[in-house]
């Protein structure tokens, strides 16, 4: 080795960054060698005199606003890991994971069912004016109804005017003129089921102050001692007191059927 | 410091405690400057809370440091021309008439300020080799770490700093 590689040595040396060995060689070099043991004198002074130049210590202050650095960031931190974005990141991180195109079909398919519902579900409008149609249309078919019962009962087959009378249960709205003509086939008819469903019939109708005045006034001109009981029994359904009168002039009829008698005895009792 | 990157962030108040003294002083050995150097010091531990990422986790943690500080530092030196803090070589004979040292005391101070200058008067390469080396104590190997190249060669180039140094004292002192 020549002194230029020992002279490099130097500074390791000065360093303390050198093998045993390695140090023994550049020392036992400088022993013999003046040029460089002069050079190594002057290095060593610079290298002492460097460790003399004073290092200033940070300032107290310096620790302070770190840890208000360091408080300030974590708050950050904390503030910066919200719930929606580390929602988000794993959807990304899922959406990242997860076969793409599966999820993108399935995604698809969900869209075409909503679109699909959408369409379907349109029609409410014309099912609305369809809605129309068919209350019109039934409003209609009741008014024919009420035409052919009011035809009906005028004719001459006992069994048709029954089918007629059936009919007030389908008519919607029953008119004085319907009510009118079954208390006429009530009062008239010449036979007996066709005037004992009629006052059924009319039974049903009692809600109507006209029919309970109408089926009193009824009371004087029935006959048959079946629609008398019919009656009688009519007005303790009804709980119509009006008709007691009406009941005990029938009482006094001349040839009254003994049972009916009983009958509407027993029927003015309950009345009273 | 892998716990710090793991959100431990209070493990960086230990780094800090273990590190900032030593890395104020490499900052105010390059800058001369005190409240410049404790401001880049915040702002390194800044730095390293805030991009954690750049700690691969291989290597040392002082080895990465030293890499953002003298990012900072050559930063620094960008932005603002470089005015050595000591007088220049030629003014600091005339400094010298002015002032009358006495006994071994001053004529000590005497020769850490000829040193001073002369370290001022230094490439800022030269400076921070002979800053890490004489003043950091690093080794060799650590050295070569942080300025990214073989052990062989920081032998050599703080060899031939130490020399620069040398002779820029001699020259002041006659």
């Amino acid at each position: 080795m020549e002194c230029k590689d020992y002279r490099e040595q130097f500074t390791a040396l000065m360093n303390d960054d050198l093998h045993q060995k390695q140090r023994n060689e550049i020392e036992s070099h400088l022993e013999g060698c003046a040029d460089c043991r002069k050079e190594f004198e002057t290095a060593r002074k610079i290298w002492e005199l460097m460790g003399e130049i004073p290092q200033p210590e940070p300032s107290e202050s310096m620790r302070t606003s770190f840890d208000t650095m360091l408080t300030n960031f974590k708050l950050n931190a904390v503030a910066k890991r919200n719930p929606i974005g580390e929602w988000l990141d794993k959807l990304r991180e899922y959406w990242s994971l997860q076969a793409q195109p599966r999820l993108a079909f399935s995604l698809v398919l969900v869209a075409a069912g909503l679109v699909g519902g959408y369409l379907l579900h349109q029609p409410s409008q014309s099912s609305l004016s369809y809605n129309k149609q068919i209350d019109s249309l039934s409003s209609q078919v009741s008014q024919i109804k009420q035409v052919m019962m009011l035809s009906l009962l005028n004719d001459p087959s006992a069994s048709q005017r029954m089918r007629a009378v059936s009919y007030t249960d389908e008519i919607s709205k029953v008119d004085l003129k319907v009510i009118g003509a079954l208390f006429t086939t009530l009062n008239e008819d010449p036979n007996v089921n066709v005037r004992l469903s009629t006052l059924d019939a009319l039974v049903k109708l009692a809600g109507e102050p006209k029919v309970r005045e109408g089926l009193v006034r009824s009371i004087d001109l029935q006959e048959s001692p079946l629609m008398q009981t019919a009656i009688a029994d009519a007005m303790v359904k009804l709980q119509e007191k009006s008709s007691v009168q009406s009941l005990q002039k029938l009482l006094n009829k001349k040839g009254l059927n003994q049972m009916v008698k009983i009958n509407i005895e027993k029927n003015i009792q309950k009345l009273i | 410091m892998l716990k710090v990157k793991k959100g431990d962030i209070d493990k960086m108040g230990l780094l800090f405690e273990r590190y900032h003294r030593q890395l104020y002083r490499f900052l105010f050995n390059m800058t001369w400057q005190k409240e410049l150097s404790e401001d880049m010091v915040q702002n390194i531990f800044f730095r390293m809370l805030k991009y954690p990422d750049g700690f691969m986790g291989f290597g040392e943690f002082k080895t990465w440091m030293y890499h953002i500080a003298r990012n900072a530092v050559y930063d620094h030196f960008r932005r603002v021309k470089r005015t050595p803090a000591h007088s220049e070589l030629t003014n600091w004979e005339e400094r010298l008439e002015g002032e009358q040292f006495t006994d071994a005391k001053l004529e000590k101070e005497q020769e850490i300020k000829i040193l001073e200058t002369a370290m001022d008067n230094l490439s800022d390469e030269n400076r921070e080799l002979l800053i890490l080396c004489r003043f950091q104590e690093l080794k060799y190997h650590e050295i070569a770490k942080i300025l990214n190249t073989t052990e062989g060669a920081i032998k050599v180039r703080v060899h031939r700093a130490l020399n620069q140094l040398k002779s820029n004292y001699l020259k002041i002192e006659n």
